[in-house]
C-alpha cells in the first residue's frame, strides 16, 4: 500500500480498506479459476482432438487402401460431418455455440497431399511432415490447434486442426460468470460494511459527543465507564491532559486572585491620598498628598509590569533560545541602574571578564539581571557596594550578585521566592522580583541559591545557568557600555583579578 | 477623639493618617503589629484602624490578644480579602467593623465616628449640652441654633469634653486626644483652646476643676 489518502473519516477509511481487500481477494480467486479453467479446457479439447484425429486416420486408411493417388475430396469430409468450406464464420445459427470446427489434411509419407477437408486450407502441410504431436499454428489470422498423427503401416499422416479461440472464449465465459454475481454483491457488501463500521466506531462517537458537550473550563476527568481497548489509551491520555489543564487553571486562578488582592492596597492608597488632596486645607498638605498619588501610581505601574512579566513567563518561555552574551546583558542593566545607584551613593564592582555565552532568551535574561541588580540597589546598604561576579564553573555559567545590606534571614529564604511575599519593613516592592528571577532561572534549566555575603553580611544571590559553547570571536571591549561609566568600577585592579572563572565557593544554603 | 492606625503600607498609612487628621482627630500611625500591641497597652484610644496583613504579628492575632486581656476599644479592620469567610473571621476575632480596600475616606471616617458613638453608649449622632449642639460628622458647633466658628483643635477639645459629659478630663488626657505622637504640643495649648472656647460659647460652659482638669455637662450648674 502506498501513502494513505487524506483521512476524512475513520469509517470511510475502514470501509474503503475492507471493500478493497474483499475485491482483491475475489479478483485473485477469479483469476485462479480462469487459469485453472483454461488448463482443464485445453486438456479436454486436446483429448477430443486426439480422439477425432484417430477416427480420421483410421477412416482414411480404410478408404485409401494402397491407392495413394486418388483424391478423396468431398466424401470423407461429409462423413465426418463437422467440416465445411467456411467453418465458423458461416455456420448457421442452429449450430451449438460450442460446436467444434475441425479440418484435416491426409498426407502420404513421401509428401503427397492425399486429401484435405476443405479447399480453404493451403496445399502445403500445416505442420512440416514427419513431426508428431500437438502444435499451435496461425492460418489466415486465426489460431489453430494442430495434431499430427501417422499410420506407419499405411504410410499416411493426418494433420487435424481445431480452432483455438473457442477455448479462450469458454474460459472467459467461466470467469465472467463469476464476476457478475460479485458485481451485484459488492454494493450490498458495502452497505453491510458501512453499518458494521458505524456500530464499530460508536464508542468513539460517544467520546466525541462527551467532549464536545463540555464547557471550556470543565476539566473534570472523563466519565469512568468501560471503554474498548483501542479507546482506553486515548481516554487515558485525555484524562492526563485534563488533569494538567486543571492544575494549570487552578494556578492561574490562584495567581489572578492573588494579583487582584495585591492591587487593592495600592488602589486604596491612591484613592485615600486623592481624597486627602481634595480635602486639604493647606497647599503643602495638598502637594504632599498629590506627590503620594504620583508615587502610588508609579508603584502600581511597577506592580503591573512585574505581573505581566510573570504572566508571560508561563507558557512556552523556553522557545526561542539563542546564544546570549551574558556579560553584555549585565553591562546594559548596570548602565540602566547607574543613576539610581549613584543617588544612593552605591558602587558597582564587576568581577570576571571575557565572553560568557548562555543559551537562553535574551529579554528574559535581561529581566533576570535587572531584578537582581534592582534588589541589590534598593535593599543594599546606602553608600555600600554591589559586587557582580560572572564566570564559568565547568560547563555552567555562574553569576553572583552580592550586596552588603541587611540580607535575608535564613528562615525567610524559602519564602522570598513565593509570589507577593515581602520581607517585613522592606518598602513597597511588588513582592514578585525574586519569583520572576526564580521562574526565569527555571525556564533556563538553571539553579539559584541565596546566602550571606562575605563576612556574613548582606545577601549573595548565586545563579547557575547551562552555558553555551564559547564562540572564538572575541568581543570588542569598546562595545561594552559599562566601561568607564561611573559608578561602574571594573574589578579591583589587582593583576589577574577579573580574569578566568570566579573562585569556586561552597553554595550557601538555599 | 484619638485613633490608632495600624497599617504597614507606606502610602496607604500616610493617606489614612492625613485623612483622619483632616477630620480633626488625633491619630497615631504604627506599621508593626508588635509595636501596636505595646501602644495599645500604654495609651487609651477611642478607636483602632487595623490592617490585617501586618509584619510582626498579624492583625487578627493582635486583635485576639487585645480582646483576651479585656481591651474593648472599638476596632475597624481594613482588608484586601473580601470573601464572606474572611469577614466572618475578622468579626469573630473581635472586630467591630470592617472595610474592604479600596474604600472611601469619608466612609471610613463615618464608620469611625459611629464606632466611637456606640462605644460611649450613645445612639444619636449629635452631642448636646443645653442649647449647645456638636455634630461630629458635619464638624459643626451650634449655640442656640446659630453656628459658631471653632478651629479643628478647639472642636476636638469640645468634642472630647461633651463626649465625656460629667467627667473631669485631665489636661494630659485632652492633649492625648488632640495630638498624635509626631505633633508639636505647646505646654499651654489646652489652656489656650479652652480660653478660646469660653470666649465663643460663654465663660461658664467649661468648668475648671483646679489641679485636676476640665469638665462639662451635668454638674457644671452646681456651685
Amino acid at each position: 500500500m502506498s501513502r494513505a489518502p487524506r483521512v476524512v473519516s475513520i469509517r470511510a477509511r475502514l470501509l474503503l480498506l475492507l471493500l478493497g481487500a474483499t475485491v482483491l481477494c475475489w479478483l485473485v480467486a477469479i483469476t485462479w479459476s480462469y487459469v485453472d479453467a483454461r488448463r482443464e479446457l485445453a486438456e479436454l479439447f486436446d483429448a477430443q482432438l486426439a480422439q477425432a484425429g484417430r477416427i480420421v486416420l483410421e477412416r482414411a486408411a480404410d478408404e485409401l487402401g494402397e491407392d495413394h493417388g486418388v483424391e478423396l475430396e468431398g466424401e470423407l469430409g461429409d462423413e465426418l460431418g463437422h467440416t465445411r468450406e467456411h467453418p465458423i464464420e458461416e455456420s448457421p445459427g442452429s449450430d451449438h455455440r460450442y460446436e467444434q470446427s475441425l479440418h484435416f489434411q491426409i498426407w502420404s509419407v513421401d509428401g503427397r497431399l492425399l486429401y484435405q477437408s476443405t479447399r480453404d486450407l493451403p496445399r502445403d502441410p500445416i505442420v512440416p511432415l514427419g513431426a508428431r504431436g500437438f502444435f499451435d499454428r496461425e492460418l489466415d489470422g486465426t489460431r489453430w490447434r494442430v495434431l499430427v498423427l501417422a499410420d506407419p503401416d499405411e504410410g499416411i499422416e493426418a494433420q487435424i486442426c481445431q480452432r483455438a479461440d473457442l477455448r479462450a472464449s469458454l474460459a472467459a465465459t467461466v470467469a465472467r460468470n463469476m464476476l457478475v454475481p460479485m458485481g451485484i454483491a459488492l454494493p450490498v457488501l458495502g452497505l453491510l460494511l458501512w453499518l458494521a463500521t458505524t456500530a464499530g466506531i460508536r464508542p468513539l462517537h460517544h467520546l466525541a459527543t462527551e467532549l464536545s458537550k463540555r464547557r471550556v473550563d470543565d476539566v473534570a476527568p472523563l466519565a469512568a465507564e468501560p471503554r474498548p481497548s483501542e479507546l482506553a489509551p486515548l481516554a487515558g491520555a485525555l484524562d492526563g491532559l485534563l488533569e494538567r489543564l486543571r492544575r494549570r487553571l487552578e494556578l492561574e486562578r490562584g495567581f489572578t486572585a492573588d494579583a487582584a488582592h495585591e492591587l487593592r492596597t495600592p488602589l486604596a492608597a491612591l484613592k485615600t491620598q486623592a481624597q486627602v488632596a481634595l480635602g486639604a486645607r493647606t497647599p503643602e498638605e495638598r502637594a504632599h498628598a498629590l506627590g503620594q498619588v504620583v508615587r502610588g501610581t508609579d508603584r502600581l505601574t511597577h506592580l503591573v509590569r512585574q505581573l505581566l512579566t510573570l504572566a508571560r513567563l508561563e507558557p512556552d518561555a523556553a522557545q526561542g533560545f539563542e546564544e546570549v552574551h551574558l556579560e553584555l546583558v549585565i553591562d546594559e542593566q548596570l548602565a540602566a541602574l547607574a543613576q539610581e545607584a549613584t543617588a544612593r551613593g552605591m558602587r558597582f564592582v564587576r568581577e570576571g571578564s571575557g565572553t560568557i555565552l548562555v543559551s537562553g532568551n535574551r529579554p528574559l535574561l535581561a529581566t533576570l539581571v535587572a531584578n537582581l541588580l534592582e534588589n541589590a540597589v534598593r535593599h543594599g546598604r546606602q553608600g555600600g557596594e554591589v559586587r557582580i561576579e560572572l564566570g564559568r564553573e565547568g560547563d555552567r555559567v555562574a553569576l553572583r550578585v552580592v550586596d552588603d545590606g541587611p540580607g535575608i534571614p535564613e528562615a525567610e529564604r524559602e519564602r522570598v521566592f513565593d509570589r507577593f511575599h515581602r520581607l517585613p519593613g522592606r518598602g513597597g516592592g511588588s513582592g514578585l522580583g525574586l519569583s520572576i528571577v526564580a521562574r526565569i532561572v527555571e525556564v533556563h534549566g538553571g539553579s539559584i541559591t541565596l546566602g550571606n555575603g562575605p563576612q556574613g553580611r548582606g545577601l549573595e544571590v548565586g545563579i547557575r545557568l547551562p552555558g553555551a559553547v564559547a564562540s572564538p570571536g572575541p568581543v570588542d571591549p569598546g562595545s561594552l557600555p559599562s566601561r568607564g561609566l561611573d559608578p561602574l568600577a571594573r574589578g579591583s585592579g589587582r593583576p589577574g583579578d577579573g580574569e578566568g572563572p570566579v573562585r569556586p565557593r561552597p553554595d550557601a544554603p538555599p | 477623639m484619638r485613633v490608632l492606625l495600624i497599617e504597614d503600607d507606606e502610602l496607604l498609612g500616610d493617606g489614612v493618617r492625613a485623612g483622619i487628621a483632616q477630620a480633626g482627630f488625633a491619630v497615631d500611625w504604627l506599621q508593626d503589629g508588635r509595636e501596636a500591641e505595646a501602644a495599645l497597652g500604654l495609651a487609651a484610644y477611642d478607636v483602632v484602624v487595623l490592617d490585617l496583613g501586618l509584619p510582626g504579628i498579624g492583625g487578627l492575632e493582635l486583635l485576639k490578644r487585645r480582646r483576651a486581656v479585656g481591651d474593648s476599644t472599638p476596632v475597624l479592620i481594613l482588608t484586601a480579602r473580601d470573601t464572606v469567610t474572611d469577614r466572618i473571621a475578622g468579626l469573630d476575632h473581635g472586630a467591630d467593623d470592617y472595610l474592604v480596600k479600596p474604600f472611601d475616606l469619608g466612609e471610613l471616617l463615618a464608620r469611625l465616628r459611629a464606632l466611637v458613638r456606640r462605644g460611649s453608649g450613645r445612639g444619636e449622632p449629635e452631642l448636646l449640652d443645653g442649647d449647645l449642639a456638636l455634630d461630629p460628622a458635619a464638624h459643626t458647633v451650634k449655640l442656640g441654633g446659630r453656628e459658631v466658628e471653632v478651629s479643628p483643635r478647639e472642636f476636638a477639645v469640645l468634642h472630647e469634653l461633651m463626649a465625656h459629659s460629667g467627667e473631669v478630663l485631665s489636661r494630659g488626657r485632652l492633649e492625648d486626644h488632640l495630638y498624635g505622637w509626631g505633633d508639636e504640643v505647646a505646654s499651654n495649648a489646652v489652656e489656650v483652646h479652652v480660653h478660646n472656647l469660653r470666649r465663643k460659647l460663654g465663660a461658664d460652659r467649661i468648668r475648671t476643676v483646679r489641679g485636676v482638669g476640665y469638665s462639662m455637662g451635668r454638674r457644671t450648674k452646681a456651685p
